[in-house]
């Protein structure tokens, strides 16, 4: 999914957005879901996609790996996840309003700089079963 | 009095502000602005409601600067005796009203007064003298006090009119609260813990010398920004008295010399926050000034800079502090819960800094984290 939006570095003219959330593609989210297994399950909510998985909560729980993707909320819009890094070009609340337009698209969901939209109404309790089905598939 | 190389006070003076924040959450800022206040000859009011480390977070940094500290808890009913020092009774019988003030506040060095608005007018009138002019009158009692700071405490802002004007003779406000929920864990843990008794790692001596560092501080660069700040808060609604607005310069001159700068810069505006008397103003002001501040640095005072102006160059100098500190308590067999503060700093690094803008030096710590993680 495509959008015509450019995304900046939000420092030093806003502070970074607080993590409450951290996308992880291949190898690194396949290793991950391999770790979670072997130790109690963090309190974390999950959506599984084809490209890897989405954690949701607070930031002190969410787990590391090199290539992660941190996701925050800006207030003006809580039901949208972007990099917590970086700020969208237009306002969000426009983004938001963009995607319903134009796509039928509606929060939640998760945007990343290589504008892709991640729906995260999905989002379930991690739990041991589904990390197994994800992979062995 | 025992001549001090300025710069050679600046490491004693980290080593207590270390030495008292270690084992406290959420108040290093706190430890962070008596400091500052003290450099800066000012006195600090802390607002923040029972039980959250206010006065165990100064009495830490009393004992890591080895000063004479007196702490007294005030109420409706407390007597000036208790403050200053009971009437020599032997000079009484003479007919001469005196005052014993062996280890009471005329004679501290660091003071800290909690509920300081239940004081007696009786008490708050005399308290202003010592706080104005460092002079004790009481009675045929007339002594120079050695008080290099009085930190007091409040669970409010005072709402009456006269105790307002008692609140105006402490410059630094700061603003505490509870701990929040994510830091519930380290507050048991450490607090299970953690102790007042602190070896001394610096001395009165340290912040005399930087006291007088301080006020050969060249603002010449900074006054400009200064009023342009002021100029911005003044849009926002936000107006400083002409007195705070003149005393900011102490504050900024103050985190100057605790950064090592006998010139002081744009790095050093961010005390003003701090001169706001309302949370809410400072609130307002953080967002307003967020770019003039954005080039807030101060390695000394590193969780005070970096609070005032959310910057990144303050955020960055935690961020690396905290790493390097890490890395160097590495145990000798690398256990889960080191690897998971290690994570822990990673993460921060990521979700805070995007690649095209990350320092170097925290890129750098990034790199050592990351090989720690991978071994």
């Amino acid at each position: 999914m495509l959008l015509n939006v450019t995304w900046t570095p939000r420092m030093p003219a806003a502070p970074p957005l607080t993590a409450s959330g951290v996308y992880l593609q291949g190898h690194a989210a396949r290793g991950l879901a391999r770790e979670l297994l072997t130790a109690p399950l963090p309190p974390l909510e999950a959506v599984f996609i084809a490209e890897g998985i989405v954690l949701l909560g607070p930031a002190e729980q969410l787990p590391w790996r090199d290539g992660a993707l941190y996701l925050g909320r800006d207030a003006a819009e809580p039901r949208l996840y972007l990099p917590s890094t970086l700020a969208p070009s237009v306002p969000v609340e426009w983004l938001a309003a963009a995607l319903a337009r134009q796509h039928g698209l509606h929060p939640p969901y998760a945007l990343t700089e290589s504008k892709t939209v991640i729906p995260l109404a999905g989002a379930r309790p991690l739990d041991a079963a589904t990390l197994t089905r994800r992979i062995a598939a | 009095m025992d001549t001090v190389n300025p710069e050679a006070s600046l490491a004693p003076l980290s080593a207590a502000l270390a030495a008292a924040k270690q084992g406290l959450v959420d108040r290093g800022v706190l430890v962070d602005l008596v400091v500052l206040s003290a450099v800066a000859g000012e006195h600090a009011l802390v607002i923040g409601p029972p039980g959250t480390a206010k006065s165990q977070a100064v009495r830490r940094i009393a004992n890591a600067l080895g000063g004479q500290y007196f702490e007294y808890l005030l109420g409706r009913f407390t007597e000036p005796n208790e403050i200053f020092g009971p009437v020599d009774l032997a000079r009484l019988r003479e007919g001469v009203v005196e005052t014993l003030t062996t280890g009471m506040l005329p004679e501290a060095e660091i003071a800290f007064l909690d509920e300081v608005f239940q004081g007696s007018s009786a008490i708050l009138n005399t308290l202003l003298g010592i706080l104005q002019e460092r002079r004790f009158r009481r009675g045929l009692t007339m002594m120079d006090c050695p008080l290099r700071i009085c930190v007091a405490a409040s669970n409010q802002l005072p709402e009456d009119p006269s105790l307002e004007a008692f609140a105006d003779r402490f410059l630094v406000r700061v603003f505490v609260d509870r701990v929040p929920d994510p830091s519930l864990d380290e507050l048991l843990a450490s607090g299970w813990t953690l102790t007042d008794r602190l070896n001394a790692v610096a001395s009165v001596n340290d912040l005399r010398a930087a006291h007088e560092a301080m006020r050969a501080v060249d603002l010449a660069a900074v006054r400009p920004l200064l009023a342009a700040a002021l100029r911005e808060l003044r849009g926002a609604g936000i107006v400083l008295s002409d007195r705070r607005a003149v005393k900011c310069q102490r504050l900024i001159a103050a985190a100057a010399t605790l950064a090592g700068r006998a010139v002081a810069s744009n790095a050093d505006l961010w005390p003003v926050i701090y001169a706001l008397p309302t949370l809410d103003q400072q609130t307002l002001a953080q967002e307003k000034l967020r770019a003039m501040l954005a080039a807030s640095d101060n390695a000394t005072l590193p969780s005070a800079a970096e609070d005032a102006s959310a910057g990144p160059l303050a955020r960055a100098r935690r961020i690396e502090k905290a790493g390097h500190a890490l890395l160097a308590a590495r145990p000798a067999q690398p256990d889960h819960a080191w690897q998971l503060q290690l994570e822990g700093v990673a993460r921060e690094i990521d979700a805070t800094f995007h690649a095209s803008q990350m320092p170097e030096a925290i890129a750098a710590l990034r790199r050592s984290l990351v090989a720690e993680l991978r071994a």
